[in-house]
């Protein structure tokens, strides 16, 4: 696959929110407001494609038996690095992501692509899925946050927007459910696809969970 | 054997990012101390703009109470006022409120610094025309009017109101139990 | 540390704040393990098992270890790395000591190690700065508000399958739509005997 089509895979083919289905938890936790979501879409980002360089560098020093452990220390290295940091540099961005700052390390969009990607290819194309992976992610979350700002709290961004009694439900947890559900009808009605396949399908543990070779239970 | 090799392998990836993280950690625990100074100091300011220094008094550790953090307000060594950061407990979790009572007992003015209450309800009480109604009244009489004090409840929303009018009393009663504003009121 | 709080802490946990219809942890798994009953029993039970341990364990980790020796910053790194060793540990335990627990369960525990509950549950319960008490009463609740969510939630979603709605929303979206309902109905807990 050209470096460009790479990108697009992880932006639409196989977008990990509105496709795959998974990396649910921060998605829709941190989707109250637009600058939320977005600065929890940059800090996974972030640590997806450093995490996909890095490993994709030490893929061959690596042995396959500790490599999911291997991948795992990588991951929370990053997060940890992009928790004090935003908490040194954006601390209100920090506080609003509270508790899913580092659990990003248990995001399973970060250890599918590790194992599925970045472990077989080289930096270039690690780079780029890991980019694609995480702008996917970022487009989906933000477009949730926006919903659920502008509707919920008739702000975008925090700037107000005139004329408007906000629906207060949707910045509230069902409004959550009430967005993404709405998100990924939409998304299914543009892409004509429909994904009936469970969350593990395309975990990296997949194999782990399921030897026989089903990703489904 | 290989057990041992692999065990070994994982071992250094480990240290070496527990090394990398000790530096980060290192770095960027200056810059946080150094912005709650600020952000202290700015809060501070907030409540007595004429104050020229704030010095922490401690809080009796067995003292149970919900003040939790304490200072007083000097302007050239004439004591200004109290501030107290008080813990309160609203309706969708802790109000965090910051409190300025005057030696005399009273209200300078109140600011929240945190709470989780609804929108649309009780996240009105940080706005400043429910927290206006404070400045200015002797701290005893800072209970909503159903509690025949002289404070106006945010409508739907007693329970947050009350976390703040609570906050008040809360540090009212503890600078007049330690002797330290005039105690020439009932409560 | 009274009873009263000890009763507040839990309910809080298990329904008040609920982990997945209000906190929104535990996601993954709660729709991919609730389309059938069965597994949603199973999946609980391996959640509490696992979730009480890996709790007990990160809370004495962190503080008889990681804060003693001033290494905080090593605490997600430290959590993650103890909570997939503790689950690999009890599946080999199982294996050979509890088979017919292991024949219940044991699928179910790979699974939990990604699963973002465990580790949120674990940084909680540092960052509301419980002692040891509080801290398993708290894990306790959460672990029983997953349980009690996923398996209602499962017995809605049989019936889903049939519901005759258009095609767009079929899948996803109609569980997406039932789950909002869910939370929207665990909203009228919040405060239940004073508590947030």
């Amino acid at each position: 696959m050209s470096l460009i089509k790479i990108l697009l895979n992880g932006i639409f083919t196989e977008n990990p929110i509105l496709m795959l289905m998974i990396g649910l938890c921060p998605t829709l936790a941190c989707s109250g407001d637009a600058g939320s979501a977005l600065g929890m879409g940059l800090a996974a980002t972030f640590v997806l494609v450093c995490s996909n360089l890095l490993v994709s560098m030490i893929r061959r020093i690596v042995p396959s038996e500790i490599r999911i452990p291997v991948f795992i220390v990588i991951i929370a290295t990053f997060v940890t690095i992009t928790d004090y940091t935003m908490q040194a540099y954006f601390p209100q961005l920090a506080t609003s992501l509270g508790v899913f700052l580092p659990l990003i390390v248990v995001n399973c969009i970060i250890l599918a692509r590790a194992e599925a990607f970045a472990y077989r290819n080289n930096l270039i194309r690690s780079f780029f899925d890991g980019l694609g992976m995480g702008l996917g992610f970022t487009l989906a979350i933000v477009l949730l946050g926006i919903m659920r700002e502008t509707i919920g709290a008739g702000t975008i961004f925090g700037y107000p927007l005139n004329h408007f009694e906000p629906a207060a439900i949707m910045i509230l947890p069902p409004g959550a459910f009430i967005g993404i559900g709405i998100l990924i009808s939409i998304w299914q009605i543009i892409t004509k696809k429909k994904k009936e396949v469970s969350p593990c399908h395309n975990c990296a543990l997949a194999k782990i969970c399921y030897p026989e070779g089903k990703g489904e239970l | 054997m290989k057990i041992f090799r692999l065990g070994l392998l994982l071992l250094v990836v480990g240290f070496i990012s527990s090394v990398l993280l000790g530096y980060v950690y290192m770095t960027t625990q200056k810059i946080i101390a150094a912005r709650q100074k600020e952000n202290l100091i700015r809060q501070q300011k907030e409540i007595f703009p004429e104050a020229t220094d704030f010095s922490e008094i401690k809080i009796e550790p067995n003292v149970q109470t919900k003040v939790v953090r304490l200072f007083q307000a000097v302007q050239q060594n004439k004591p200004v006022g109290f501030i107290g950061q008080v813990s309160s407990s609203g309706y969708g979790g802790e109000v965090l409120v910051l409190v300025g009572i005057t030696p005399a007992g009273i209200v300078e003015k109140v600011r929240i610094l945190k709470e989780n209450e609804t929108p649309g309800l009780g996240k009105g009480i940080v706005r400043d025309d429910f927290l206006g109604q404070f400045s200015g009244k002797d701290w005893s009489v800072v209970k909503l009017r159903k509690d025949k004090g002289e404070i106006e409840s945010l409508t739907g929303a007693s329970r947050s109101s009350r976390a703040v009018t609570g906050a008040v009393q809360e540090l009212g009663r503890y600078l007049q139990s330690h002797q330290l504003i005039l105690s020439s009121r009932v409560n | 540390m009274n009873i009263t709080e000890l009763v507040g802490i839990f309910f809080s946990a298990l329904i008040i704040n609920n982990i997945i219809l209000m906190r929104f942890i535990g996601l993954c798994s709660f729709f991919g393990v609730s389309d059938k009953m069965e597994n949603s029993f199973g999946m609980s039970g391996a959640v509490i098992f696992v979730m009480v341990l890996a709790s007990s364990v990160t809370w004495l980790v962190y503080h008889y270890l990681l804060l003693p020796l001033g290494l905080v910053f090593l605490r997600t790194l430290i959590f993650i790395l103890v909570i997939a060793s503790l689950v690999q540990l009890v599946e080999l335990f199982m294996k050979k000591y509890l088979i017919a627990l292991y024949r219940a369960l044991g699928i179910y525990l790979p699974l939990i190690t990604t699963n973002c509950a465990i580790l949120a549950v674990a940084f909680l319960n540092i960052d509301y700065n419980y002692n040891f008490v509080q801290m398993l009463v708290y894990t306790v609740g959460v672990a029983g508000g997953y349980s009690l969510a996923i398996i209602l939630f499962s017995s809605l979603r049989e019936r889903l399958k049939l519901a005759p709605v258009p095609d767009f929303i079929r899948g996803y979206p109609l569980v997406f739509f039932t789950a909002a309902l869910m939370s929207l109905a665990f909203m009228g807990f919040s405060g239940l005997f004073g508590l947030h």
